[in-house]
């Protein structure tokens, strides 16, 4: 699905308004009909300085971006005659900054609002037929809807509720004749998950009525319900083919009866796809999922409900098996050849592609003997991979888990090489939130860095490390980022804008690679999910994925920020200040938050500090631990700031960070003594690496009522003495928290490292009192004996 | 419960419809009906029992003469006979100038068998009470001593008794002086005092079975098998009155033993019988007992009545409408109790409105079933009750609790519980079977969503706690106890508990695509394990043997089949109980989910008939509820007579029941003419109809509405309360309600007189007019009312005080 943004320039405006980060709630209505021009509101803030609408996907012109209000821009649309039904995912790009994605639909029927009151069946709103009913339910609420229909033809319903990805909206529909009598209803269906549709076959001439509401009589929404003789089939076979070929298939479950109709399929993509079904001129307004696979098909055959009767593939691997379990109990087996040593992934699509079934797969030698099987590890699907242990014929098996079965419980089992996956992504920044920094926006003269997450799967052996390149982007960006190590799954990303880069935005593709000269090669990009609708512990409802990244040069923001170089090391089990210098436009004084992004193995920091409305600059304290990575990596800061009611980000630049090794080690010598008493506390030192110079050394972990004056060490010392003093009243007991820490100058900057950890003082009580207890005991001199 | 099978007995004797004046003999039998003496020391006692035309029965041991036809083979000592050598002979018994006999068998009469600790020293430490809960057999023991309650576990307590503390416990060497011997004794100090008497036949057999140094019971030693007291049924006349008892064991070696001495023998009604423990049952005050034998791991029991000493009492001539009335006046004329009368239309109309449907019939309704002159009257109106949907939706609400219908924060979310009670709603508005619903339930896979019954399984996921549910609900049978040891009341063993939960060890489930959706499957492998033991355990029908081993197929399918079969002789009396209770404010077994041995049912064979014909009809629900309703024992008036006052278990008076929670509510509505609106249903739906068991109000929680949390039939609180006097009086619900309902501002508006309108309240609430006193007495209290606004506030009081009646809050 190759994509088009469809981009119109605002009319060059004057208006200089600075209002970063814009906020896209909803639009209204919440979709188009096809081959219309209209208008779509887009209701949020700060939305005033809007100057393009970011579409995901194709056909679909702007006309116009009119009445640009803080809280409101309205966009005349021309939605082609064949843009592409269903979901739209779109962005609004402001001259300073670009907003939340958000989706709406494109419906092949006239958009039509549900008008209360419509909560009894007399009450019944009349509609005409093949409209799309854009409503709503308030808690309780439960709209009816009257349809005209002659006997014979086909009535569909279907009805958006999660899928819209605005509201937790579980629609329930059902369809009643003039009577009362229930012709169909439904809740949850295989094809929608909680979305829902419901199709019957007029049994007479008359008028019926259709139900909608939430399954459970929830909390309000609006939903869009396609009401009309469409076509609506809940699957399709096969459910998939060979890219770019064309592809016969057969609709299934529809009432008016199964039918063919042929597609041709574009290239493979990571995204989803699915073909529309269409009778007599009228589209299914959604459609039913099938793969793009770079191999052909093999059908089954009934009957091959056993091993014998296998459908035999006629072609090698790779190909793709595809399959109905037709009935309760349906098994079914295929048949293939393969040469030793190959490799396959063999995975099964049912429940991925909206199929009910829950497969289980076996594969079996040549005689049906089970050689490994498999229930849910794709999910509710199957999956393994199989290396073939010889050459010859083998066998594979499919059922349902639960032993269901029906004419729609399609799958396709394809078995193919194992092909390396590389994908990144930005993961979310905070629970339930799926938006934040999910845009790559740098202000003119600025910088902006991104933490991208890694994912991959089977890369070749000779892959380590990999290279993030930018696609598609906007002019006058430059990306700053170091190779990301085979090791790491998460990235600091930084971009640049040259001050007099122009102000723009795209969809683009931040691709991650293999370098030019790697033995191996493997590339990837943009694979991003957005979690539309959650709900608290319950998880996520509706989420949807895009393979592209909105990235935008926006105006200059009133601030900037710098690392100073960092000159030492971060020494292991040691801690380093990194300062953060910010630098502000005259007048602009807020608080600037700054949060390290990135932390390499091992080294842990506070998740933010801020540099307070005075302050020029902050330390931020970077700590290892003691087996931290010896290694030299780059970290990036990011600022944020509240400008003019929105954040606006900017990042530090890569700074390098140096990990060496600790200086020193050592052990505190186990030490008692009496409360109120001073002890010397000896710690045996182990050098480890020379430094210059004095030390200061420090005793911490002292109990309350206990302390130690500092001391100084050189490289030469072999230990040291602490001269413990405590109180009468110093906590007693056996106090095992003990450690130094060292403090020491390196090329002019501070460097702290501890050692030493766990050590042990232990604090009695008074002599005094065992010699009481013990009167017939001559007194002693207060001594050594610590019993 | 086989020692039940002599009940056909009661049927030969022709029941005294008229009494006679000097009661005959009309049977005597010989218990036990054959004896076997397997050892030398093997003995058998007898009891002789007379059955006298007045249905009384007394103990005619001490008049009987027992001979042994073969004299070498066994002799009497007094009433109980021992061994002298082996053959095959008669017992004969003389009372009364009858003589009756009993076939005798004594084998290796010359053979001592070895003492063994299960069969022999067991019994004595049960007998003793050294197991009981409150003892040693308490979880942790006590004085550091430990038995397994009940017995449940004799290899631990054999390692506990000889192994434990070697040397402290028992000493072989001196048997006596064994310290677990002169505790029970007495003779050492004991915290449980003497136990065991000192000198007795008990204590001998311990001290041999030491003496043979205590050896280790070999391996496949006999298991008792079934447990037999006699006589099985006793009515004794008058106080003082004795019967003795007589209890054999049967163990999986084909022998028998003679176990009254070892037996624990308890009354559940002191006050009626008493029972000593050798088995001696001596009558007192008049009522009914139920009398218990605990040997092993068996508890059997016998019933036992005790009845005034009227010679001249005669049952009146009543009629009988259906069967119910047949078997309940059965049972009244053997206790000497006359039922009441029957309560007149009015009152049978709301009574019968508010227990079919749950809903105050209304005034014209009333009115019209008054005047109307067809005799069939009451039978027409139940035949149109019941095709009411709030029929259905009574039953429907009661089985949402008996299913736990409720929310749980995130693991049942409410989209479930609609779907649950939604399906249940469906069930029974399309009258499918009882049996077909509870299979469905049983069996339940896929999808909660796809398939809501599936949500039994996913309400209780706990494999223990389910078994205890389905045993509670569907057979009402609580389990609970057996789980740890074995029943002490009931024949339940920890073997039983743990193979019946073997049935849903295999349920697997799984989240389903929609986070709220679990997907029940059968996870075809899994099992249950004993905790003595900690081996598995295959699964058993309760009390049952099964007819194949389950072996590859859904333990479940093969549950369901048994249990909503009429071959679980539980399943349909248990249904059919559940009905009655409904209709009686008790069950025949009360409380209805607490069958068991010693809590028998107050007429079995009027419970055994229900279930018959509830098995009969296909679980017809309508079917039974109209055998109910029109039985006169249902119709009976509330009003007690001489002889019935004292009773409440035998359904020989009206009885009177506050409403349920929302039944009230729901009448406080229709009466007031408001609604109420609650989560998920339309303003003014009934509370009946409440999907949800977490749903509530202040009211309905006041009133004791069932949260479901658990299956339990004591959910449900009958009970009045202060708070619920409190609440009627001077809470929200009864003066918001009248103020907002507005009937007497319209009264008032529509020119009625105070008479007319105090007419109206009564009509709507009581169902009758008022008396021509409660007319005066209301007049009078009214005459002050001068203006509107006075004599609104005067009536609006008057309306509250009918609401605030216990003739409007109970069921009468």
């Amino acid at each position: 699905m190759k994509h088009i943004a469809s981009a119109f320039l605002l009319s060059l405006s004057t208006v200089s308004l600075l209002a970063v980060a814009p906020q896209l709630t909803t639009t209204s209505p919440s979709g188009l009909q096809r081959g219309t021009e209209a208008e779509l509101k887009f209701n949020g803030t700060r939305l005033a300085d809007a100057k393009e609408l970011l579409l995901y996907e194709p056909g679909i012109k702007v006309l116009e971006l009119k009445e640009a209000k803080d809280n409101q821009v309205i966009a005349r649309l021309k939605v082609e005659a064949d843009c592409q039904l269903g979901e739209h995912k779109v962005r609004i790009r402001t001259a300073t900054g670009v907003s939340e994605l958000r989706t709406f639909t494109i419906t092949p029927f006239a958009q039509l609002d549900e008008v209360e009151p419509n909560t009894t069946r007399d009450k019944a709103q009349k509609i005409p037929l093949n409209t799309t009913v854009l409503g709503s339910c308030s808690t309780e609420d439960v709209d009816y809807f009257r349809v005209e229909m002659k006997k014979g033809e086909p009535l569909s319903v279907e009805v958006e509720g999660m899928r819209m990805g605005r509201s937790m909206f579980d629609p329930y529909v059902a369809i009643y004749d003039s009577t009362g009598k229930t012709l169909a209803k439904a809740d949850d269906t295989a094809l929608f998950v909680q979305d829902t549709f419901a199709t019957i076959i007029a049994p007479a001439d008359g008028e019926y009525l259709i139900e909608i509401r939430e399954s459970s009589y929830g909390s309000g929404a609006s939903y869009r319900a396609h009401i009309g003789s469409f076509p609506r089939p809940s699957g399709v076979f096969p459910p998939g083919g060979k890219a770019g070929e064309s592809l016969e298939v057969k609709f299934i479950g529809d009432a008016g009866g199964d039918f063919t109709q042929t597609f041709s399929l574009p290239a493979a993509n990571r995204l989803k796809f699915g073909v529309f079904a269409e009778r007599k001129g009228l589209s299914a307004p959604s459609p039913n999922l099938v793969r793009i696979s770079p191999f052909g098909n093999v059908n089954e055959v009934e009957p091959n409900d056993e091993v014998k009767q296998a459908t035999l593939a006629k072609s090698e691997l790779p190909l793709a098996f595809n399959g109905i379990i037709s009935k309760k109990g349906d098994v079914d087996w295929f048949r293939f050849t393969a040469k030793k040593g190959q490799v396959y992934d063999i995975n099964v699509y049912a429940r991925r592609i909206r199929s009910q079934l829950d497969t289980v797969m076996v594969l079996a030698d040549a005689d049906g003997k089970t050689i490994a099987s498999n229930d849910d590890t794709g999910g509710a699907d199957s999956y393994m991979r199989f290396t073939v242990p010889k050459d010859g014929e083998f066998t594979l098996k499919i059922t349902d888990h639960l032993g269901y079965g029906g004419p729609d419980c399609t799958y396709r089992v394809e078995c193919s090489p194992v092909v390396p996956e590389l994908t990144t992504y930005i993961a979310d920044t905070a629970r339930y939130d799926t938006q934040t920094r999910k845009s790559i926006v740098v202000a003119r003269g600025n910088r902006f860095a991104s933490l991208q997450s890694v994912r991959r799967k089977d890369l070749p052996a000779g892959v380590s490390d990999l290279m993030f390149a930018m696609e598609d982007f906007p002019s006058g960006i430059k990306l700053v980022a170091s190779a990301i190590p085979k090791d790491q799954t998460t990235w600091p990303v930084v971009f640049e804008a040259a001050a007099d880069a122009p102000v723009a935005g795209k969809l683009a593709n931040l691709t991650i690679g293999t370098p030019k000269d790697a033995t191996a090669s493997v590339k990837g990009g943009i694979y991003q999910n957005y979690d539309l609708v959650q709900q608290g512990n319950d998880g996520v409802y509706y989420q949807t994925w895009t393979d592209k990244i909105a990235v935008a040069v926006v105006e200059e923001l009133p601030f900037k920020i710098d690392i100073e170089e960092i000159k030492a090391p971060l020494v292991q089990s040691g801690s380093l200040g990194v300062k953060v210098v910010a630098h502000r436009k005259p007048g602009f004084d807020a608080p600037i938050r700054v949060m390290n992004l990135f932390n390499p193995p091992g080294i842990g920091t506070t998740p933010d500090m801020t540099i307070g409305k005075d302050e020029k600059s902050v330390v931020y304290m970077f700590n290892a631990n003691g087996n931290a990575m010896l290694k030299k990596w780059q970290i990036a800061i990011l600022a944020s700031a509240t400008v003019d009611g929105g954040t606006a980000y900017a990042s530090s630049q890569l700074a390098d960070l140096e990990i060496a090794p600790a200086f020193v080690g050592g052990k505190i010598v186990q030490t008692n003594t009496l409360v109120g008493t001073s002890v010397k506390l000896r710690c045996e030192l182990e050098q480890k690496t020379p430094f210059e110079g004095k030390a200061e050394v420090r005793l911490m972990g002292l109990p309350g009522g206990a302390n130690a004056e500092p001391k100084y060490i050189t490289k030469e010392d072999k230990e040291i003495f602490f001269e413990v003093n405590t109180t009468t009243n110093a906590v007693k007991g056996m106090h095992r928290s003990l450690f130094v820490a060292m403090d020491l100058k390196l090329k002019g900057q501070p460097v702290t490292q501890t050692f030493a950890g766990s050590g042990a003082l232990r604090l009695d009580g008074p002599r005094a009192q065992l010699a009481e207890a013990r009167p017939a005991t001559p007194a002693t001199k207060p001594g050594k004996s610590g019993k | 419960m086989k020692q039940f099978a002599s009940l056909a007995l009661l049927a030969l004797v022709p029941l005294a419809a008229f009494a006679a004046p000097k009661p005959e003999l009309v049977d005597i039998k010989v218990y036990p009906p054959d004896a076997t003496l397997s050892s030398k020391v093997d003995l058998q006692s007898f009891v002789v029992q007379g059955t006298y035309s007045d249905s009384t029965t007394r103990d005619l041991t001490p008049q009987a003469t027992f001979t042994v036809v073969d004299k070498t083979l066994a002799r009497f000592e007094k009433t109980t006979l021992v061994p002298l050598a082996d053959g095959k002979s008669e017992v004969q018994v003389k009372v009364e100038g009858r003589t009756m006999t009993v076939p005798l068998k004594v084998e290796n009469a010359s053979h001592i068998p070895p003492l063994s600790f299960k069969l022999d020293i067991m019994p004595i430490i049960g007998k003793g009470g050294c197991n009981t809960g409150s003892c040693h057999g308490s979880a942790r023991g006590k004085d550091g001593f430990r038995l397994s309650v009940f017995g449940f576990d004799p290899e631990g307590d054999y390692y506990r008794i000889t192994r434990e503390q070697i040397g402290r416990r028992v000493n072989l060497a001196i048997p006596e002086d064994s310290l677990f011997l002169t505790k029970a004794t007495g003779k050492v100090q004991h915290t449980g005092g003497k136990c065991i008497e000192p000198d007795g036949e008990l204590l001998a057999t311990v001290v041999k079975w030491l003496e043979a140094g205590a050896v280790p019971d070999v391996k496949d030693v006999a298991q008792v098998v079934e447990v037999e007291i006699y006589p099985p049924q006793v009515v004794l006349e008058g106080a003082g009155s004795t019967q003795q008892l007589t209890v054999r064991a049967r163990y999986s070696d084909g022998s028998d033993r003679d176990v009254t001495k070892l037996s624990v023998f308890i009354s559940n009604n002191d006050g009626a019988i008493k029972s000593s423990q050798a088995g001696l049952l001596t009558s007192d005050k008049p009522g009914e007992a139920f009398i218990m034998a605990r040997f092993d791991a068996y508890t059997v029991g016998s019933p036992a009545i005790s009845i005034p000493k009227k010679p001249d009492y005669q049952f009146p001539n009543v009629a009988e409408h259906n069967y119910i009335d047949t078997l309940v006046h059965n049972k009244l004329k053997k206790i000497r109790i006359t039922p009441s009368e029957l309560c007149d239309d009015a009152t049978f109309l709301r009574r019968v409105s508010l227990d079919i449907t749950g809903t105050m019939p209304q005034p014209d309704d009333v009115r019209a079933f008054l005047s109307d002159k067809n005799p069939k009257k009451r039978e027409k109106m139940i035949d149109q009750l019941l095709e009411r949907k709030e029929f259905t939706e009574i039953w429907v609400m009661k089985w949402a609790e008996l299913l736990q219908i409720r929310t749980d924060n995130n693991r049942f979310q409410y989209k479930s519980a609609l779907q649950y009670y939604d399906w249940l709603k469906d069930q029974f508005a399309q009258n499918v079977p009882i049996d077909r619903l509870v299979q469905d339930l049983l069996t339940a896979n896929g999808g909660t969503f796809a398939n809501p019954a599936a949500n039994f399984y996913k309400v209780e996921t706990d494999t223990l706690k389910l078994t205890e549910n389905v045993a509670q609900v569907f057979m009402g049978m609580r389990m609970q106890c057996a789980q740890c040891h074995n029943h002490p009341f009931d024949r339940w063993t920890m073997n039983d508990y743990y193979s019946f939960a073997a049935f849903f060890a295999q349920v697997g489930r799984k989240t389903g695509e929609d986070q709220r959706e679990t997907v029940v499957y059968n996870r075809a492998n899994g099992g249950v394990r004993h905790p003595v033991g900690n081996r598995d355990i295959p699964p058993k029908y309760l009390g049952m043997d099964m007819d194949k081993p389950v072996e590859g197929a859904d333990r479940r399918e093969v549950l369901a089949k048994w249990l909503a079969s009429p071959r679980n002789p539980w399943f349909a009396k248990n249904l059919a109980n559940i009905v009655w209770a409904h209709f009686f404010g008790q069950g025949i077994v009360e409380p209805v989910d607490d069958v068991r041995i010693s809590n028998p049912p107050s007429n079995p064979e009027l419970l055994e008939e229900l279930g018959k014909r509830f098995t009969g009809s296909n679980y017809d629900f309508k079917k039974l509820v109209r055998d109910i309703c029109n039985s006169r024992t249902y119709q009976l008036a509330a009003k007690s007579n001489e002889m019935n006052a004292a009773d409440t278990r035998n359904f020989a008076k009206g009885t009177i029941r506050r409403l349920r929670a929302e039944v009230l509510l729901d009448a406080i509505n229709v009466v007031t003419s408001t609604k109420d609106k609650f989560r998920g249903l339309p303003l003014g739906a009934r509370a009946v109809e409440i999907v949800d068991g977490r749903t509530s109000t202040y009211f309905l929680t006041t009133f004791g509405r069932a949260n479901r949390d658990t299956v339990c039939s004591c959910e449900v609180k009958m009970e009045p309360n202060l708070s619920q006097a409190l609440h009627l009086l001077n809470g929200e619900t009864v003066n918001q309600k009248i103020l907002s309902g507005g009937l007497i501002a319209a009264g008032l508006k529509e020119g009625k007189t105070n008479e007319q309108i105090i007419e109206d309240i009564y009509w709507r609430c009581f169902s009758r007019p008022p008396t021509q006193t409660e007319q005066t007495k209301l007049g009078e209290f009214l005459k002050e009312a001068k203006d509107n606004s006075a004599r609104s506030l005067a009536l609006n009081d008057m309306f509250w005080a009918v609401l605030n009646s216990k003739e409007f809050i109970f069921n009468h």
